[in-house]
């Protein structure tokens, strides 16, 4: 049984990700808590991006993380190399699950939709701050339409042909102004978080 | 810093506009779910709806509003109307070709109690009308039903001094029969 040096975030380095599968079959408290911390943030922001859905995503991710845990304490995966495959494929049919039962179930309100969330760890919510501090400026600087076409799409999730009718110009030039409007933010985000003085931030918000 | 594929900045845009590939947008999943410096770009671009949520600085509050450019959207409607349009027995407009009848925004009446009103001429076989006002970079500032016309702008909405657009569409049975085009109003100092 290897260690991993550092922070646990470490452990998706591909030698010590070897061990990681096998350490958990042999029930090491560490390797879960290693398993957890290194991907439970990927898992979140990947079923955001899937679910549209903060909350969603935080309870699936959970779930996903417990079944990985379980499967792994029962010996289902040993090649260490597939771990990451072996947890998006869980991910994936977890939430294809979820999305199956929705649709078979009357929508129902969640019960905590009026209750206030738990605080965030403050370590997470500067984190949180800090990333969306560099999102502002990379907003800041484009242009007032593609702000606006980028907001009706991802905030109020129009399609191109209604956000035409609302701006008053063609669905081609919303599709054009949409994508070069991502593109540019991309590449701004991504050149915001190399710059070194970013920091805490640079590796995905766990520590160098 | 030496991941690649974080430097693929159209890789990652057209992943979180949703056009990648399926298997291709699998691929990048897998792929973040153990490189932190892609994950650390979409943990940031996740972030895109809420910072455009964000509220913008708000300007002075309005006492009182005027329309504008009423007349003019009139001519050039009623040009259109009679250019492409037909009349049907129910008073409504249908346009050739498009599958919706058009409701007819109406010039606006005077604010009541100083609040501004908006109007339009009501469709037999609407029982419900939805109201949606628009900021002019096209951000929805607020949504109503109403049984009929007119509808007041809602007392919980700052009346934000700025240009406004507002559509009308007409319900029946909770679906959508008629559509108006887009009218302006300013709220005014």
């Amino acid at each position: 049984v290897s260690t991993l040096p550092g922070d646990a975030a470490d452990s998706v380095q591909p030698a010590a990700a070897a061990t990681l599968p096998e350490r958990v079959r042999l029930g090491e408290t560490a390797a879960e808590a290693e398993l957890v911390t290194a991907f439970r943030p990927g898992l979140v922001v990947m079923l955001y991006l899937r679910t549209r859905d903060r909350g969603l995503a935080e309870e699936l991710a959970h779930d996903v993380l417990l079944a990985v845990l379980e499967a792994l304490r029962a010996g289902k995966l040993r090649e260490a190399e597939r771990l990451g495959g072996f947890v998006h494929g869980i991910a994936r049919n977890l939430m294809n699950n979820h999305f199956r039962r929705q649709s078979a179930a009357p929508r129902l309100e969640p019960l905590d939709a009026h209750l206030e969330r738990l605080p965030t760890p403050p370590a997470e919510e500067r984190e949180l701050q800090e990333r969306r501090a560099v999102v502002r400026r990379a907003i800041e600087e484009l242009e007032g339409q593609d702000r606006s076409v980028l907001s009706l799409t991802l905030v109020e999730g129009l399609k191109p042909g209604e956000i035409a009718t609302r701006l008053g110009v063609s669905p081609e030039a919303v599709r054009m102004r949409k994508s070069r409007a991502l593109r540019r933010v991309t590449e701004r985000v991504g050149a915001l978080l190399r710059t070194p003085a970013r920091g805490p931030l640079k590796d995905g918000g766990r520590r160098a | 810093m030496s991941c690649s594929m974080s430097r693929d900045q159209g890789r990652a845009a057209r992943f979180i506009e949703g056009e990648l590939p399926e298997e291709e947008h699998e691929a990048f999943e897998r792929h973040f779910l153990e490189c932190p410096e892609c994950l650390a770009l979409m943990q940031a671009l996740a972030e895109l709806p809420a910072v455009l949520s964000e509220p913008r600085p708000v300007v002075v509050p309005a006492r009182r509003w005027r329309p504008i450019g009423l007349a003019a959207f009139a001519a050039v409607a009623a040009s259109l109307v009679l250019w492409l349009g037909i009349r049907t027995p129910d008073n409504t407009t249908v346009l050739r070709g498009a599958p919706q009848a058009v409701v007819e925004l109406l010039p606006l009446p005077a604010p009541l109690e100083g609040i501004p009103s908006l109007t339009w001429a009501p469709i037999p076989a609407a029982n419900r009308y939805r109201v949606d006002v628009f900021s002019e970079d096209g951000r929805t500032v607020w949504t109503r039903e109403v049984d009929h016309p007119p509808a007041l702008w809602p007392t919980d909405v700052p009346r934000v001094v700025g240009l406004y657009r507002w559509r009308i569409e007409a319900l029946a049975a909770g679906t959508v029969i008629a559509r108006s085009p887009l009218g302006q109003i300013e709220i005014a100092r």
